[in-house]
């Protein structure tokens, strides 16, 4: 259960998305939202100056909150300057508005994600983004004919795309939709419009045999007790071997596994009672089972079921008394006794240890889902998705795979045009699928980051399974780096069968030379498959922009530390590091129209025990 | 003029005490004695022992192997320094010196030393589910007892109730010069309350010299609130200005002490601690072993003995002193290196940390170990480099006690035989310069300076030779 939360927290980190879902719009309902949006085109909401004012107040008095928490925060004036706050006040207090400040500010505000700073933070955020809204309206001349422009464009834009579901009809879409939606136009129509456009863009499958794999262990527990029963002192000493095994349970909304236990437990059992002592071997089976759900609200487990069969055999009856002419009379009658009990003292056995069984599934399971869920919650892997996860994830099983599907896009981005490519289950380990969006969204973690080139080797490629050609050779090197900039810093497209990669980077410096400027760095990777598995290869040069940027070659050399002529398929270091007992293997790697699709495998005669 | 608090601290310290504080920051300014440079001057290796876990069963393969090519060895000309598990190797020798019994005896009791423990709780999984849940992943340090009986050679532990039972039964004393380095909790703390990578990011690391500072601004709001320092910082005083004081300690014995505490304060990377007896290296030996997530942090026993911000029986801006682990310098030669330039630097290997690795010790202690790992590995001459395939295997812990030291005993061997190994990637420290104490070795030829490339730089010591001229092929 560990392993696989923990499955979905690496991949999730692996692509830098968070993940949510969608299901497929049915073309209903976007014909009639289309009519909405055609019915709407005489609307236009043309702000009051209470309005105005009313959210530049309410704005103001979440600044002042939030101001005034970091005032009593050791680090509470780094934070207020990282967020602008300073400015944002000053030009929330003043007469006239300046609204470039206000869109610093805002774009400063969005780079810290909800909830990092608290609910004061959050208010800001919303406050802020409301008043601007408003006031770029109220700004706008000709309000009411750009509106009724966009909604045309809008409509145009959807009725493509509800006849072809492309990349590019979502592009067409985005635009309309971002002008309307930063006027503080339609608003209801757009949050309609942005759920029936945006659907999953991120996928995995474990499969059932590799959750069998992470899950099933063999189990090996002694067995001992002592203990009085009634009358009579009962010591047990044994040992009890087991496997635990899981199934997968077809289930469209969660995910449920079978966890079950099968044991055969050996023992020794010696019974004393006055003068009398008996000793048998006792053999015990045992069938334990319990269902285990995932949902977005975490972990929870069903009731344990357990089957427990008890047997005694070879009893010895030995009663001691002084008369040896007695002995043998005395023992004849006990083991008349003994045998006559033991079918009784068998199931009494059997029922003692199936409670016991219970109780302990009962205890166990109720840790290790305290612990999933608890892991859940303190790495934030679905508070990361908003309030409502459930909005933007789906969990299912099949018999064949469990699977997590992702729309990973905030209010005003988009996901992919339709759900993942489908992909022939075979027998493969992990399948991962991610829309070039679920990458693209995510570009507020590396606005303005540095990063030095083993770190990205070590992100990028490690993560896939690859070695870069020439990693073994690196010897002594002073890692370059490279800065990204704070504007659209990240552009992937999975295109033909190629990774077309675009950086915007501000810094680009090894230890010989530091370029500063603002560079446009692409180049593109193409997937080649052999027998050793797949390997990515980059078939164009690395292009910078402004192509006459001063020793442009030296800087071409210095990039392709980052973006690496070829990257074979070697083992998952890194997450080996977590994952010791299964070996994944990069099998195969697609990318088809805007979709990553990588089949991760176990390697051969890797096993968990 | 002696400053009031230090005056008052001497007077309850005692008239020894003001006199050796007194002599101490006297010391610092005086070139090292004759004596010390009449010990020093010949050496000509610097062995660290590079920490792998529960794996020091590669260290013992590596020596080894090392033992037949490094006639230094043997012949006392070698500076001993280790980090995490690394530092217990380092105090066997320091006690025992090598010689072709103690390193087959030391091969020995580490292959049949019971990891159980320490491995079990190395499992990532586990870790990983325990931290999520704020649980302890520390495991007791009781659990080093075998290994500190071994280091200090007590051969009856087994009976010992505590690692306390087992170094009374020691008499051993460092011999042979020897650095080990754990980091400073108090001065790095940064963890916050929420989840385990949470941080309050309030602190500055100077990779250049470690030190450690409030942010500017920090500093400022703790000096309007000083009640609210107290509160949130039990364990430090608030200076003057932001600084903290240094991320680590190098625990050495006298003659390290004496060479390192040459290096002006503002260049020296860690505070120093002198050992002296069994009990400063078992301490030693916990203090490095305590990294986050293994062992919980080895509190200071003797503070009479440590040497911060010039001054012996201090603990400079800390109330009280911890330890948590040499996850901050796996090379560590730094400091040594530039008091004595003409020695080489050989190192037994380090694994890369994962970057969630990573993320979890910044979170908790500040500072980006790889960075550090990076910059430390700056000065090694030749590294024991452990192939990907090992080093995977290492991290996962799939090998036994006799597959490590094969494999580091098979490294070593194509390593040295080649004279070639070195770390993959390194920064550049800024003091890569020879200290102006420097001992530098009789008569011998000048290939340890790289030419500056200004007049008015200092001349960086060269580093990444080789061993070169100390290797003898057996």
């Amino acid at each position: 259960m560990r392993s696989m939360v923990l499955y979905m927290v690496m991949a999730t980190v692996a692509v830098g998305a968070r993940s949510a879902s969608g299901a497929e719009t049915p073309a209903a309902e976007l014909t009639q939202l289309l009519r909405a949006i055609r019915d709407a085109r005489a609307e236009c909401h043309l702000p009051t100056e209470v309005e105005l004012s009313g959210a530049k107040s309410a704005a103001l008095a979440a600044c002042e909150r939030l101001a005034a928490r970091l005032a009593d925060a050791p680090d509470g004036k780094i934070a207020a300057e990282q967020l602008q706050l300073p400015e944002l006040l000053e030009a929330l207090q003043n007469e006239g508005t300046d609204a470039a400040v206000l869109e610093r500010a805002d774009k400063a505000l969005h780079r810290n994600r909800p909830g990092t700073k608290g609910v004061e933070f959050d208010r800001v955020r919303s406050t802020v983004e409301k008043y601007l809204r408003l006031l770029r309206a109220s700004q706008t001349d000709d309000l009411p004919q750009q509106t009724a422009q966009q909604i045309d464009l809008l409509e145009q834009a959807l009725r493509r795309y509800a006849a072809d579901r492309s990349d590019d009809h979502v592009q067409q879409v985005s635009g309309p939709f971002l002008w309307l939606w930063d006027h503080g136009q339609i608003m209801e129509l757009l949050v309609k419009v942005h759920k029936q456009t945006v659907h999953t863009n991120h996928r995995m499958r474990f499969s059932d045999s590799f959750l069998n794999r992470v899950l099933a262990q063999p189990i090996t527990e002694p067995v001992t007790s002592n203990e009085m029963n009634e009358g009579a002192r009962v010591i047990v000493r044994g040992t009890l071997n087991g496997k635990l095994s899981s199934v997968l349970v077809p289930h469209e909304s969660q995910g449920v596994i079978h966890v079950s236990f099968e044991g055969l437990g050996k023992s020794n059992i010696s019974a004393y009672k006055g003068k009398a002592t008996v000793r048998g071997r006792g053999q015990t089976n045992i069938h334990a089972s319990q269902p285990v759900y995932l949902t977005t609200s975490g972990f929870r487990v069903g009731t344990p079921q357990s089957r427990v069969s008890h047997r005694t055999t070879g009893n010895t009856v030995n009663v001691q008394t002084n008369c040896r002419w007695l002995r043998p009379l005395m023992n004849h009658i006990a083991a008349k006794v003994v045998s006559h009990q033991q079918a009784e003292n068998d199931c009494k056995a059997a029922q003692r240890t199936r409670r016991q069984v219970e109780e302990r599934l009962k205890t166990e399971s109720a840790r290790m889902v305290k612990e999933g869920n608890q892991t859940i919650d303190s790495f934030g892997l679905f508070a990361a998705l908003g309030p409502e996860p459930e909005s933007r994830l789906r969990l299912r099983t099949t018999t064949e795979y469990l699977e997590w599907l992702g729309r990973y896009a905030g209010d005003r981005q988009f996901g992919a045009p339709a759900g993942p490519p489908e992909f022939a289950p075979g027998n493969h380990a992990v399948l991962f699928q991610a829309h070039e969006s679920a990458i693209n969204n995510a570009q507020q973690f590396v606005v303005g980051e540095t990063v030095n080139d083993a770190d990205f080797r070590e992100l990028v490629y490690s993560t896939l399974g690859l070695v870069p050609i020439g990693d073994e050779q690196i010897a002594g090197r002073i890692p370059a780096t490279i800065t990204f900039a704070e504007e659209n810093p990240l552009d992937v497209r999975f295109r033909d069968g190629q990774v077309f990669v675009k950086l915007r980077l501000v810094e680009i410096a090894d230890d010989h030379l530091v370029g500063r400027g603002l560079y446009t760095v692409s180049t593109s990777y193409i997937p080649r498959t052999g027998p050793e598995g797949t390997k990515i290869v980059r078939n164009s040069p690395i292009k910078i922009e402004p192509a006459d940027t001063p020793e442009i070659e030296k800087l071409q050399e210095i990039l392709s530390r980052f973006l690496v002529p070829e990257a074979d398929p070697g083992n998952m270091e890194s997450l080996q590091a977590f994952f010791k007992p299964d070996k994944l293997r990069l099998h195969q790697l697609k990318l088809i129209d805007g979709w990553l699709t990588l089949v991760l495998d176990l390697e051969k005669g890797v096993r968990r025990d | 003029m002696i400053e009031r608090g230090r005056l008052a601290s001497c007077f309850r310290a005692g008239l020894a005490g003001w006199l050796l504080a007194a002599c101490a920051t006297v010391a610092q300014a005086q070139a090292p004695s004759a004596d010390l440079r009449a010990k020093l001057q010949n050496m000509e290796l610097l062995f660290c022992f590079q920490g792998k876990g529960s794996s020091m069963s590669y260290d013992a393969g590596v020596l080894k192997h090392a033992f037949d090519y490094l006639p230094a060895l043997a012949q006392r000309k070698v500076v001993i320094t280790g980090n995490s598990s690394g530092s217990i190797f380092a105090i066997y020798f320091s006690c025992h010196g090598f010689t072709k019994a103690s390193v087959d005896y030391a091969a020995y009791r580490i292959q049949h030393a019971d990891i159980e423990a320490v491995r079990k709780s190395e499992n990532a999984m586990g870790k990983f589910a325990r931290l999520a849940t704020n649980r302890p992943t520390e495991v007791s340090p009781e659990g080093l007892k075998e290994y500190i009986a071994f280091a200090l050679g007590v051969e009856n532990w087994r009976d010992a109730a505590k690692v306390e039972d087992v170094v009374r039964r020691s008499r051993l004393k460092p011999v042979f010069p020897v650095v080990i380095v754990a980091a400073n909790k108090e001065v790095l703390d940064n963890r916050a309350e929420g989840n385990a990578l949470s941080a309050k990011n309030y602190k500055e690391f100077n990779p250049d010299n470690f030190a450690v500072s409030w942010k500017q601004d920090v500093f400022d709001f703790y000096r309007k609130h000083p009640d609210r320092f107290a509160k949130d910082n039990p364990d430090l005083r608030l200076g003057d200005d932001p600084y903290i004081g240094k991320a680590c300690t190098c625990f050495v014995d006298r003659t390290m002490f004496e060479l390192l505490r040459q290096i002006p304060e503002e260049e020296r990377l860690c505070d120093l601690r002198l050992m002296t007896d069994a009990a400063d290296m078992a301490l030693a030996i916990r203090a490095s072993t305590a990294e986050p997530t293994y062992y919980p942090p080895a509190p200071e026993t003797d503070y009479a003995k440590l040497y911060v911000g010039g001054r012996l029986g201090s603990a400079g801006r800390s109330r009280r002193r911890s330890y948590v682990g040499g996850f901050i310098m796996p090379m560590v030669a730094h400091d040594t290196r530039r008091m004595l330039p003409g020695v080489r630097v050989m190192g037994t290997g380090v694994a890369r940390v994962a970057i969630i690795g990573r993320e979890l010790v910044k979170a908790w202690y500040l500072v980006d170990l790889q960075n550090t790992t990076d910059q430390n590995a700056w000065w090694t001459d030749l590294e024991v480099v452990i192939p990907p395939d090992t080093q995977t295997a290492i991290a996962n812990r799939t090998l036994n006690q006799k597959d490590e030291y094969d494999a580091g005993y098979k490294q070593a061997g194509e390593v040295l035989a080649i004279d070639r190994g070195r770390p993959k990637y390194v920064l550049e420290p800024k003091y890569r310069y020879a200290a102006d104490a420097a001992i530098y070795p009789p008569n011998a030829k000048r290939d340890d300076i790289q030419e500056p490339a200004s007049p008015a730089e200092h001349p960086a010591l060269k580093t990444m030779r080789g061993l070169g001229p100390l290797l003898r092929r057996p």
